[in-house]
Protein backbone atom coordinates (compact mmCIF):
# COMPACT_ATOMS: atom_id res chain seq x y z
CA UNK A 1 0.00 0.00 0.00
CA UNK A 2 1.54 2.94 -0.76
CA UNK A 3 0.72 6.76 -2.19
CA UNK A 4 2.28 6.18 -6.00
CA UNK A 5 1.09 4.29 -9.03
CA UNK A 6 -2.80 3.33 -8.35
CA UNK A 7 -2.65 0.24 -9.99
CA UNK A 8 0.29 -1.34 -9.52
CA UNK A 9 -0.26 -4.66 -7.55
CA UNK A 10 -3.18 -5.37 -8.59
CA UNK A 11 -5.14 -6.47 -11.68
CA UNK A 12 -8.26 -4.47 -12.75
CA UNK A 13 -9.26 -7.63 -14.08
CA UNK A 14 -12.40 -7.72 -11.66
CA UNK A 15 -14.12 -5.46 -14.25
CA UNK A 16 -14.03 -7.76 -16.46
CA UNK A 17 -14.59 -10.76 -14.90
CA UNK A 18 -18.08 -9.15 -13.06
CA UNK A 19 -19.04 -8.27 -16.52
CA UNK A 20 -18.09 -11.74 -17.28
CA UNK A 21 -16.29 -10.56 -19.79
CA UNK A 22 -13.70 -12.98 -18.98
CA UNK A 23 -14.43 -16.55 -17.35
CA UNK A 24 -12.89 -17.37 -13.95
CA UNK A 25 -11.55 -20.86 -14.80
CA UNK A 26 -9.80 -19.18 -18.16
CA UNK A 27 -8.08 -16.70 -15.66
CA UNK A 28 -7.54 -19.46 -12.77
CA UNK A 29 -6.05 -21.48 -15.42
CA UNK A 30 -4.10 -18.73 -17.41
CA UNK A 31 -2.46 -18.04 -13.81
CA UNK A 32 -2.05 -21.52 -13.24
CA UNK A 33 0.00 -22.07 -16.42
CA UNK A 34 1.83 -19.19 -16.00
CA UNK A 35 2.90 -20.67 -12.75
CA UNK A 36 4.14 -23.66 -14.72
CA UNK A 37 5.98 -22.25 -16.92
CA UNK A 38 8.18 -19.30 -15.40
CA UNK A 39 8.15 -20.46 -12.08
CA UNK A 40 10.86 -17.86 -11.82
CA UNK A 41 8.91 -15.31 -12.56
CA UNK A 42 5.68 -15.88 -10.20
CA UNK A 43 5.96 -18.17 -7.25
CA UNK A 44 3.65 -20.27 -5.56
CA UNK A 45 2.48 -18.49 -3.25
CA UNK A 46 1.94 -16.03 -5.83
CA UNK A 47 -0.32 -18.12 -7.99
CA UNK A 48 -1.88 -19.83 -4.65
CA UNK A 49 -2.87 -16.61 -3.24
CA UNK A 50 -4.74 -14.95 -7.09
CA UNK A 51 -6.24 -18.54 -7.35
CA UNK A 52 -7.81 -18.46 -3.77
CA UNK A 53 -9.37 -15.02 -4.38
CA UNK A 54 -11.24 -15.70 -7.85
CA UNK A 55 -11.64 -19.86 -7.14
CA UNK A 56 -12.26 -19.13 -3.45
CA UNK A 57 -13.41 -16.07 -1.83
CA UNK A 58 -15.52 -15.26 -5.41
CA UNK A 59 -17.45 -17.80 -5.68
CA UNK A 60 -17.59 -18.19 -1.71
CA UNK A 61 -19.27 -14.88 -1.19
CA UNK A 62 -21.59 -15.59 -4.27
CA UNK A 63 -22.87 -18.75 -2.66
CA UNK A 64 -22.86 -17.07 0.54
CA UNK A 65 -25.04 -13.98 -0.71
CA UNK A 66 -27.49 -16.22 -2.63
CA UNK A 67 -27.68 -18.60 0.67
CA UNK A 68 -28.83 -15.75 2.87
CA UNK A 69 -30.45 -12.84 1.22
CA UNK A 70 -32.56 -10.40 1.51
CA UNK A 71 -32.09 -11.21 5.27
CA UNK A 72 -28.35 -10.41 4.73
CA UNK A 73 -28.97 -6.78 3.46
CA UNK A 74 -30.74 -5.76 6.35
CA UNK A 75 -27.60 -7.23 9.50
CA UNK A 76 -26.62 -4.94 11.71
CA UNK A 77 -24.45 -7.02 14.01
CA UNK A 78 -23.40 -3.88 15.80
CA UNK A 79 -25.91 -1.91 15.99
CA UNK A 80 -24.11 0.99 13.78
CA UNK A 81 -25.98 4.13 13.17
CA UNK A 82 -23.71 7.24 12.46
CA UNK A 83 -23.84 8.79 8.96
CA UNK A 84 -21.17 8.30 6.15
CA UNK A 85 -18.95 11.64 6.82
CA UNK A 86 -18.73 13.65 3.89
CA UNK A 87 -15.06 13.46 2.87
CA UNK A 88 -16.38 9.98 1.61
CA UNK A 89 -17.82 11.75 -1.70
CA UNK A 90 -14.91 14.64 -1.70
CA UNK A 91 -11.68 12.86 -0.78
CA UNK A 92 -11.80 16.49 1.54
CA UNK A 93 -9.68 14.70 5.22
CA UNK A 94 -6.73 15.30 6.68
CA UNK A 95 -6.10 11.82 7.31
CA UNK A 96 -3.62 11.50 5.00
CA UNK A 97 -4.30 7.22 4.27
CA UNK A 98 -8.22 8.76 4.07
CA UNK A 99 -7.56 11.10 1.52
CA UNK A 100 -5.41 9.27 -0.43
CA UNK A 101 -7.55 5.84 -0.87
CA UNK A 102 -11.04 8.24 -1.38
CA UNK A 103 -8.88 10.54 -3.65
CA UNK A 104 -8.12 7.64 -5.97
CA UNK A 105 -11.55 5.87 -5.68
CA UNK A 106 -13.07 9.30 -7.11
CA UNK A 107 -10.61 9.53 -9.91
CA UNK A 108 -10.29 6.09 -10.96
CA UNK A 109 -13.44 4.10 -9.78
CA UNK A 110 -10.91 1.63 -8.23
CA UNK A 111 -8.76 0.60 -4.89
CA UNK A 112 -7.49 -1.95 -3.77
CA UNK A 113 -8.23 -4.58 -1.04
CA UNK A 114 -6.14 -3.39 1.84
CA UNK A 115 -7.06 0.11 1.05
CA UNK A 116 -11.05 -0.47 0.85
CA UNK A 117 -10.54 -3.09 3.54
CA UNK A 118 -7.82 -1.01 5.82
CA UNK A 119 -8.41 2.70 5.58
CA UNK A 120 -12.20 3.40 3.66
CA UNK A 121 -13.83 0.28 5.44
CA UNK A 122 -12.04 0.05 8.89
CA UNK A 123 -12.72 3.68 9.39
CA UNK A 124 -16.27 3.28 8.88
CA UNK A 125 -16.34 0.20 10.87
CA UNK A 126 -14.57 2.28 13.80
CA UNK A 127 -16.75 5.05 13.64
CA UNK A 128 -19.82 3.23 13.80
CA UNK A 129 -21.31 3.91 9.92
CA UNK A 130 -24.44 2.10 9.81
CA UNK A 131 -23.88 -0.62 7.27
CA UNK A 132 -26.58 0.58 4.97
CA UNK A 133 -24.66 3.55 4.55
CA UNK A 134 -21.42 2.29 3.69
CA UNK A 135 -23.01 -0.66 1.48
CA UNK A 136 -24.16 2.19 -0.83
CA UNK A 137 -21.16 3.88 -1.06
CA UNK A 138 -18.84 1.00 -2.12
CA UNK A 139 -21.77 -0.26 -4.58
CA UNK A 140 -21.79 3.04 -6.43
CA UNK A 141 -18.19 3.74 -6.23
CA UNK A 142 -16.52 1.08 -7.74
CA UNK A 143 -16.37 -0.23 -10.84
CA UNK A 144 -16.57 -4.05 -10.14
CA UNK A 145 -19.13 -3.73 -7.72
CA UNK A 146 -21.90 -5.53 -8.57
CA UNK A 147 -24.61 -6.52 -4.98
CA UNK A 148 -23.46 -10.49 -4.85
CA UNK A 149 -19.85 -9.48 -4.66
CA UNK A 150 -19.81 -6.06 -2.94
CA UNK A 151 -22.68 -6.96 -0.04
CA UNK A 152 -20.83 -9.72 1.48
CA UNK A 153 -17.17 -8.21 1.49
CA UNK A 154 -18.71 -4.58 2.86
CA UNK A 155 -21.41 -5.29 4.83
CA UNK A 156 -19.67 -8.56 6.14
CA UNK A 157 -15.87 -8.95 5.73
CA UNK A 158 -15.08 -5.21 6.08
CA UNK A 159 -18.39 -3.76 8.62
CA UNK A 160 -19.01 -7.47 10.49
CA UNK A 161 -22.41 -6.70 10.17
CA UNK A 162 -23.19 -10.47 9.54
CA UNK A 163 -21.90 -11.13 13.00
CA UNK A 164 -18.89 -13.23 11.84
CA UNK A 165 -20.41 -15.18 8.52
CA UNK A 166 -17.66 -13.77 6.63
CA UNK A 167 -15.13 -13.11 9.27
CA UNK A 168 -14.08 -14.45 12.35
CA UNK A 169 -13.61 -11.46 13.94
CA UNK A 170 -14.28 -7.78 12.64
CA UNK A 171 -11.32 -6.32 10.68
CA UNK A 172 -10.84 -3.57 12.90
CA UNK A 173 -6.96 -1.91 13.31
CA UNK A 174 -5.44 0.69 14.46
CA UNK A 175 -3.21 3.52 13.10
CA UNK A 176 -0.32 1.76 13.98
CA UNK A 177 -1.05 -1.56 11.82
CA UNK A 178 -1.82 1.37 8.54
CA UNK A 179 1.83 2.69 9.05
CA UNK A 180 3.09 -0.98 9.27
CA UNK A 181 1.22 -2.01 5.97
CA UNK A 182 1.80 1.87 4.55
CA UNK A 183 4.02 4.40 3.52
CA UNK A 184 1.21 7.17 4.63
CA UNK A 185 1.76 8.08 7.87
CA UNK A 186 4.90 9.99 7.20
CA UNK A 187 3.64 12.90 5.32
CA UNK A 188 0.32 12.85 7.86
CA UNK A 189 -0.70 16.07 9.91
CA UNK A 190 -1.72 13.56 12.40
CA UNK A 191 0.91 11.85 14.80
CA UNK A 192 0.29 7.70 14.52
CA UNK A 193 2.76 7.70 17.13
CA UNK A 194 0.15 9.35 19.26
CA UNK A 195 -2.63 7.53 21.08
CA UNK A 196 -4.71 10.51 22.27
CA UNK A 197 -5.00 14.32 22.54
CA UNK A 198 -4.92 16.45 19.65
CA UNK A 199 -3.34 15.86 16.69
CA UNK A 200 -3.06 12.12 17.31
CA UNK A 201 -3.80 9.48 14.40
CA UNK A 202 -7.78 9.34 14.58
CA UNK A 203 -7.94 5.63 14.01
CA UNK A 204 -5.92 4.62 17.36
CA UNK A 205 -8.45 6.55 19.84
CA UNK A 206 -11.34 5.56 17.85
CA UNK A 207 -9.85 1.67 17.42
CA UNK A 208 -10.22 1.39 20.88
CA UNK A 209 -13.43 3.57 21.71
CA UNK A 210 -14.94 0.24 19.05
CA UNK A 211 -13.56 -2.08 20.95
CA UNK A 212 -15.30 -0.71 24.27
CA UNK A 213 -18.51 -0.11 23.31
CA UNK A 214 -18.84 -3.17 21.55
CA UNK A 215 -17.81 -5.05 24.07
CA UNK A 216 -20.77 -7.00 25.09
CA UNK A 217 -20.87 -8.39 21.30
CA UNK A 218 -17.66 -8.88 21.04
CA UNK A 219 -15.79 -10.31 24.18
CA UNK A 220 -16.51 -14.11 23.71
CA UNK A 221 -14.34 -14.11 20.38
CA UNK A 222 -11.60 -16.16 21.19
CA UNK A 223 -9.59 -14.03 18.68
CA UNK A 224 -9.98 -10.71 20.75
CA UNK A 225 -9.24 -12.00 24.14
CA UNK A 226 -5.74 -10.63 24.08
CA UNK A 227 -6.88 -7.31 22.38
CA UNK A 228 -9.17 -6.90 25.80
CA UNK A 229 -6.81 -8.11 27.83
CA UNK A 230 -4.39 -5.64 26.32
CA UNK A 231 -6.70 -2.71 26.88
CA UNK A 232 -7.99 -3.63 30.40
CA UNK A 233 -4.39 -4.01 31.47
CA UNK A 234 -4.23 -0.12 30.56
CA UNK A 235 -4.47 2.73 33.61
CA UNK A 236 -7.92 3.41 33.87
CA UNK A 237 -6.31 7.11 33.29
CA UNK A 238 -4.91 6.27 30.08
CA UNK A 239 -7.90 4.33 28.84
CA UNK A 240 -10.28 7.37 29.87
CA UNK A 241 -7.98 9.41 27.94
CA UNK A 242 -8.45 7.61 24.95
CA UNK A 243 -11.90 7.26 24.85
CA UNK A 244 -12.45 10.78 25.82
CA UNK A 245 -10.15 11.93 22.69
CA UNK A 246 -12.31 9.00 20.15
CA UNK A 247 -15.75 11.06 21.40
CA UNK A 248 -14.24 14.10 20.49
CA UNK A 249 -13.08 12.71 17.09
CA UNK A 250 -16.42 11.20 16.41
CA UNK A 251 -18.39 14.40 17.50
CA UNK A 252 -16.16 16.29 14.71
CA UNK A 253 -16.44 13.46 12.54
CA UNK A 254 -17.27 15.30 9.80
CA UNK A 255 -13.84 17.65 10.39
CA UNK A 256 -11.01 15.25 10.87
CA UNK B 1 -41.63 -19.02 -33.08
CA UNK B 2 -40.03 -15.90 -31.35
CA UNK B 3 -38.30 -16.47 -28.75
CA UNK B 4 -36.89 -13.24 -26.87
CA UNK B 5 -33.96 -13.41 -24.68
CA UNK B 6 -33.05 -10.94 -22.40
CA UNK B 7 -28.96 -9.81 -21.46
CA UNK B 8 -28.31 -7.93 -18.23
CA UNK B 9 -25.34 -5.59 -18.45
CA UNK B 10 -23.20 -7.91 -16.07
CA UNK B 11 -24.15 -10.40 -18.27
CA UNK B 12 -21.45 -9.87 -21.57
CA UNK B 13 -20.69 -13.31 -21.77
CA UNK B 14 -19.79 -14.83 -25.62
CA UNK B 15 -18.77 -17.86 -24.86
CA UNK B 16 -22.59 -18.60 -23.82
CA UNK B 17 -24.34 -21.35 -25.36
CA UNK B 18 -27.23 -18.78 -26.45
CA UNK B 19 -24.97 -17.69 -29.05
CA UNK B 20 -23.17 -20.69 -30.01
CA UNK B 21 -25.08 -20.14 -33.66
CA UNK B 22 -27.30 -17.25 -35.01
CA UNK B 23 -31.02 -18.20 -35.18
CA UNK B 24 -32.85 -15.78 -36.52
CA UNK B 25 -36.01 -16.92 -34.77
CA UNK B 26 -34.39 -14.86 -31.45
CA UNK B 27 -34.56 -11.40 -30.88
CA UNK B 28 -31.83 -10.26 -28.23
CA UNK B 29 -33.05 -7.51 -25.68
CA UNK B 30 -30.29 -5.44 -24.11
CA UNK B 31 -31.26 -2.20 -22.72
CA UNK B 32 -29.81 1.10 -20.45
CA UNK B 33 -32.07 1.37 -18.22
CA UNK B 34 -33.08 4.49 -15.56
CA UNK B 35 -33.87 1.76 -12.51
CA UNK B 36 -29.75 0.65 -12.94
CA UNK B 37 -28.12 4.06 -13.66
CA UNK B 38 -30.25 5.10 -10.24
CA UNK B 39 -30.86 2.83 -7.53
CA UNK B 40 -27.54 3.53 -6.20
CA UNK B 41 -25.43 6.79 -6.43
CA UNK B 42 -22.86 4.88 -8.98
CA UNK B 43 -19.38 6.76 -9.82
CA UNK B 44 -19.01 8.34 -13.22
CA UNK B 45 -16.73 6.03 -14.99
CA UNK B 46 -18.85 2.55 -13.68
CA UNK B 47 -22.01 4.30 -15.20
CA UNK B 48 -19.69 5.30 -18.57
CA UNK B 49 -17.59 1.09 -18.81
CA UNK B 50 -20.87 -0.38 -18.21
CA UNK B 51 -23.05 1.03 -20.69
CA UNK B 52 -20.14 1.34 -23.17
CA UNK B 53 -19.47 -2.31 -22.73
CA UNK B 54 -23.25 -3.22 -23.62
CA UNK B 55 -23.36 -1.32 -26.70
CA UNK B 56 -19.97 -3.12 -27.91
CA UNK B 57 -21.69 -6.76 -27.06
CA UNK B 58 -24.21 -5.57 -28.72
CA UNK B 59 -22.29 -4.96 -31.91
CA UNK B 60 -20.66 -7.93 -31.79
CA UNK B 61 -23.72 -9.65 -31.58
CA UNK B 62 -25.35 -8.47 -34.43
CA UNK B 63 -22.18 -8.77 -36.55
CA UNK B 64 -21.91 -12.34 -35.62
CA UNK B 65 -25.37 -12.62 -37.50
CA UNK B 66 -27.50 -12.26 -34.02
CA UNK B 67 -30.92 -10.10 -34.09
CA UNK B 68 -30.57 -8.09 -31.41
CA UNK B 69 -32.64 -4.97 -30.26
CA UNK B 70 -30.81 -2.58 -28.10
CA UNK B 71 -32.83 0.29 -26.14
CA UNK B 72 -30.19 3.65 -25.27
CA UNK B 73 -31.31 5.37 -22.62
CA UNK B 74 -33.12 7.75 -24.44
CA UNK B 75 -35.06 4.66 -26.37
CA UNK B 76 -36.04 3.23 -22.65
CA UNK B 77 -36.95 6.56 -21.17
CA UNK B 78 -40.52 6.04 -21.57
CA UNK B 79 -40.65 2.76 -19.81
CA UNK B 80 -41.41 2.69 -16.30
CA UNK B 81 -39.13 0.20 -15.69
CA UNK B 82 -38.01 -3.32 -16.91
CA UNK B 83 -40.71 -5.21 -17.07
CA UNK B 84 -42.87 -2.66 -18.69
CA UNK B 85 -39.98 -2.20 -21.92
CA UNK B 86 -39.96 -6.71 -21.66
CA UNK B 87 -43.70 -6.31 -22.42
CA UNK B 88 -43.38 -4.10 -25.00
CA UNK B 89 -41.08 -5.80 -26.89
CA UNK B 90 -42.46 -9.54 -26.36
CA UNK B 91 -45.90 -7.61 -27.38
CA UNK B 92 -44.02 -6.25 -30.42
CA UNK B 93 -42.47 -8.95 -31.79
CA UNK B 94 -45.24 -11.64 -31.18
CA UNK B 95 -43.18 -13.10 -29.39
CA UNK B 96 -43.57 -17.04 -28.17
CA UNK B 97 -41.52 -17.54 -25.61
CA UNK B 98 -39.42 -15.15 -23.21
CA UNK B 99 -35.67 -16.17 -21.42
CA UNK B 100 -33.57 -14.04 -19.28
CA UNK B 101 -30.07 -15.48 -17.28
CA UNK B 102 -30.06 -15.76 -13.72
CA UNK B 103 -29.65 -12.30 -12.45
CA UNK B 104 -26.63 -11.68 -9.91
CA UNK B 105 -28.67 -9.59 -7.94
CA UNK B 106 -31.66 -10.25 -5.76
CA UNK B 107 -33.72 -7.02 -6.93
CA UNK B 108 -33.52 -8.04 -10.01
CA UNK B 109 -34.22 -11.46 -9.63
CA UNK B 110 -37.25 -10.68 -8.26
CA UNK B 111 -38.48 -8.74 -10.32
CA UNK B 112 -38.07 -10.74 -13.12
CA UNK B 113 -39.35 -13.80 -11.99
CA UNK B 114 -42.30 -11.87 -10.94
CA UNK B 115 -42.59 -10.50 -14.34
CA UNK B 116 -42.48 -14.30 -15.88
CA UNK B 117 -45.11 -15.19 -13.07
CA UNK B 118 -47.76 -12.19 -15.38
CA UNK B 119 -46.60 -14.09 -18.53
CA UNK B 120 -48.86 -16.78 -20.67
CA UNK B 121 -46.27 -17.49 -22.46
CA UNK B 122 -43.43 -19.61 -22.28
CA UNK B 123 -40.61 -18.52 -19.67
CA UNK B 124 -37.25 -20.13 -18.90
CA UNK B 125 -34.29 -18.69 -16.66
CA UNK B 126 -30.99 -19.96 -18.15
CA UNK B 127 -28.00 -20.11 -16.34
CA UNK B 128 -25.42 -17.37 -16.79
CA UNK B 129 -22.79 -20.02 -17.30
CA UNK B 130 -20.38 -18.24 -15.55
CA UNK B 131 -19.51 -19.38 -12.08
CA UNK B 132 -17.43 -22.31 -10.85
CA UNK B 133 -20.06 -23.07 -8.78
CA UNK B 134 -23.94 -23.51 -8.67
CA UNK B 135 -26.34 -20.92 -7.38
CA UNK B 136 -26.59 -23.15 -4.26
CA UNK B 137 -23.21 -23.89 -3.98
CA UNK B 138 -23.81 -22.92 -0.13
CA UNK B 139 -25.88 -26.28 0.54
CA UNK B 140 -23.75 -28.39 -1.68
CA UNK B 141 -19.98 -27.58 -0.25
CA UNK B 142 -18.15 -26.76 2.82
CA UNK B 143 -18.59 -23.65 3.77
CA UNK B 144 -17.93 -23.55 7.54
CA UNK B 145 -14.92 -21.74 6.38
CA UNK B 146 -14.04 -20.22 3.13
CA UNK B 147 -10.67 -22.67 3.55
CA UNK B 148 -12.52 -25.88 2.94
CA UNK B 149 -14.89 -24.25 0.46
CA UNK B 150 -11.94 -23.51 -1.69
CA UNK B 151 -10.11 -26.96 -1.23
CA UNK B 152 -12.79 -28.69 -2.29
CA UNK B 153 -13.28 -26.62 -5.44
CA UNK B 154 -9.13 -27.00 -6.02
CA UNK B 155 -9.62 -30.76 -5.93
CA UNK B 156 -12.63 -31.19 -7.97
CA UNK B 157 -11.62 -28.91 -10.96
CA UNK B 158 -7.79 -30.57 -10.39
CA UNK B 159 -6.29 -26.54 -9.71
CA UNK B 160 -2.70 -26.73 -8.52
CA UNK B 161 -2.89 -29.87 -7.72
CA UNK B 162 0.21 -32.58 -8.25
CA UNK B 163 -0.41 -35.88 -10.46
CA UNK B 164 -1.51 -37.90 -7.38
CA UNK B 165 -4.40 -34.80 -6.61
CA UNK B 166 -2.16 -33.34 -3.85
CA UNK B 167 -1.66 -29.33 -3.32
CA UNK B 168 1.19 -27.92 -5.12
CA UNK B 169 4.20 -27.05 -2.46
CA UNK B 170 3.09 -29.70 -0.31
CA UNK B 171 0.03 -27.30 1.35
CA UNK B 172 -3.22 -25.73 0.32
CA UNK B 173 -2.83 -21.88 1.51
CA UNK B 174 0.28 -19.90 1.19
CA UNK B 175 -1.14 -16.68 2.69
CA UNK B 176 1.54 -16.28 5.15
CA UNK B 177 3.82 -15.71 2.47
CA UNK B 178 1.54 -12.88 1.15
CA UNK B 179 1.54 -10.54 3.74
CA UNK B 180 4.48 -8.75 3.00
CA UNK B 181 4.60 -4.89 2.98
CA UNK B 182 5.48 -3.51 0.06
CA UNK B 183 9.40 -2.59 -0.11
CA UNK B 184 9.60 0.91 -1.11
CA UNK B 185 12.26 0.63 -3.66
CA UNK B 186 10.31 -1.97 -6.21
CA UNK B 187 10.47 -0.70 -9.83
CA UNK B 188 6.66 0.70 -10.85
CA UNK B 189 4.96 -1.76 -13.57
CA UNK B 190 3.34 0.01 -16.27
CA UNK B 191 -0.27 -0.62 -15.91
CA UNK B 192 -2.20 -1.21 -19.36
CA UNK B 193 -4.76 1.54 -19.89
CA UNK B 194 -7.37 1.96 -22.96
CA UNK B 195 -8.49 5.38 -24.10
CA UNK B 196 -11.95 5.30 -25.48
CA UNK B 197 -13.95 7.83 -26.29
CA UNK B 198 -17.28 7.56 -24.88
CA UNK B 199 -18.43 11.52 -25.32
CA UNK B 200 -21.82 10.26 -26.80
CA UNK B 201 -22.78 8.30 -23.65
CA UNK B 202 -21.80 10.96 -21.31
CA UNK B 203 -23.53 13.72 -23.22
CA UNK B 204 -26.29 10.76 -23.14
CA UNK B 205 -26.23 10.48 -19.21
CA UNK B 206 -26.25 14.85 -19.03
CA UNK B 207 -29.20 14.73 -20.79
CA UNK B 208 -31.07 12.44 -18.60
CA UNK B 209 -29.80 13.93 -15.30
CA UNK B 210 -28.19 10.87 -13.91
CA UNK B 211 -26.33 11.10 -10.47
CA UNK B 212 -23.18 10.20 -10.30
CA UNK B 213 -20.18 10.30 -8.30
CA UNK B 214 -16.31 10.61 -8.75
CA UNK B 215 -14.25 12.05 -11.59
CA UNK B 216 -14.03 10.51 -15.72
CA UNK B 217 -12.51 11.53 -18.70
CA UNK B 218 -15.16 11.06 -21.03
CA UNK B 219 -12.91 11.02 -24.00
CA UNK B 220 -10.56 9.07 -22.56
CA UNK B 221 -11.80 5.86 -20.30
CA UNK B 222 -9.48 3.74 -19.57
CA UNK B 223 -11.43 0.41 -18.96
CA UNK B 224 -11.76 -2.79 -21.12
CA UNK B 225 -14.98 -2.57 -22.77
CA UNK B 226 -14.95 -5.91 -24.67
CA UNK B 227 -13.15 -9.28 -24.54
CA UNK B 228 -10.84 -8.57 -26.59
CA UNK B 229 -9.66 -6.03 -24.76
CA UNK B 230 -9.65 -7.96 -21.57
CA UNK B 231 -7.74 -10.84 -22.40
CA UNK B 232 -5.26 -7.90 -23.24
CA UNK B 233 -5.61 -7.03 -20.12
CA UNK B 234 -5.37 -10.86 -18.81
CA UNK B 235 -1.84 -11.21 -20.79
CA UNK B 236 -0.44 -7.89 -19.30
CA UNK B 237 -1.42 -8.92 -15.96
CA UNK B 238 0.69 -11.54 -16.57
CA UNK B 239 3.61 -11.00 -18.20
CA UNK B 240 4.10 -7.46 -15.82
CA UNK B 241 5.72 -7.25 -12.86
CA UNK B 242 2.30 -7.04 -11.30
CA UNK B 243 2.83 -10.98 -10.40
CA UNK B 244 4.82 -9.83 -7.48
CA UNK B 245 1.19 -9.61 -5.85
CA UNK B 246 -1.20 -11.11 -7.53
CA UNK B 247 -3.53 -11.63 -4.14
CA UNK B 248 -4.38 -8.14 -3.97
CA UNK B 249 -7.18 -8.26 -6.28
CA UNK B 250 -10.03 -8.72 -4.30
CA UNK B 251 -13.34 -7.37 -3.92
CA UNK B 252 -14.73 -5.87 -1.15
Amino acid sequence: MTPHGWSLYHSRLSFSLNTKMLHPMEVIRAVEGHWREHPDRVSLAQAEGFIRQVLGWREYVRALYWRHMPGYGRRNYLRAQRSLPSYYWTGKTRMACMAHAIGQSLDYAYAHHIQRLMVTGNFALLAGVHPDEVDQWYLGIYIDAVEWVEMPNTRGMSQYADGGLMGSKPYAASGQYIHKMSHYCENCVYSVREKTGEGSCPFNSLYWHFLDRNRERLKDNARLKLVYANWDRQSLEKRQATLQTAARYLREIDQL
Amino acid sequence: MVQVKLILGDQLNAHHSWFRQADTSVVFVMAELHQEADYVRHHRQKLLAFLAAMRQFAGALTKAGHRVRYFTLDDSARFRDLPELLRFVLEEEKADGFSYQQPDEYRLDQQLAEFCQSLTLDTQCADSEHFVTPKDAWDRYPTHRMEFFYRALRREHKVLLTENGKPEGGRWNFDGDNREALPRAQPLPEPLLFAQDVTDIDAMLDRHGVNSMGNADPKALLWPLSRSQSRQLLSRFLLSAACRNLAATRTP
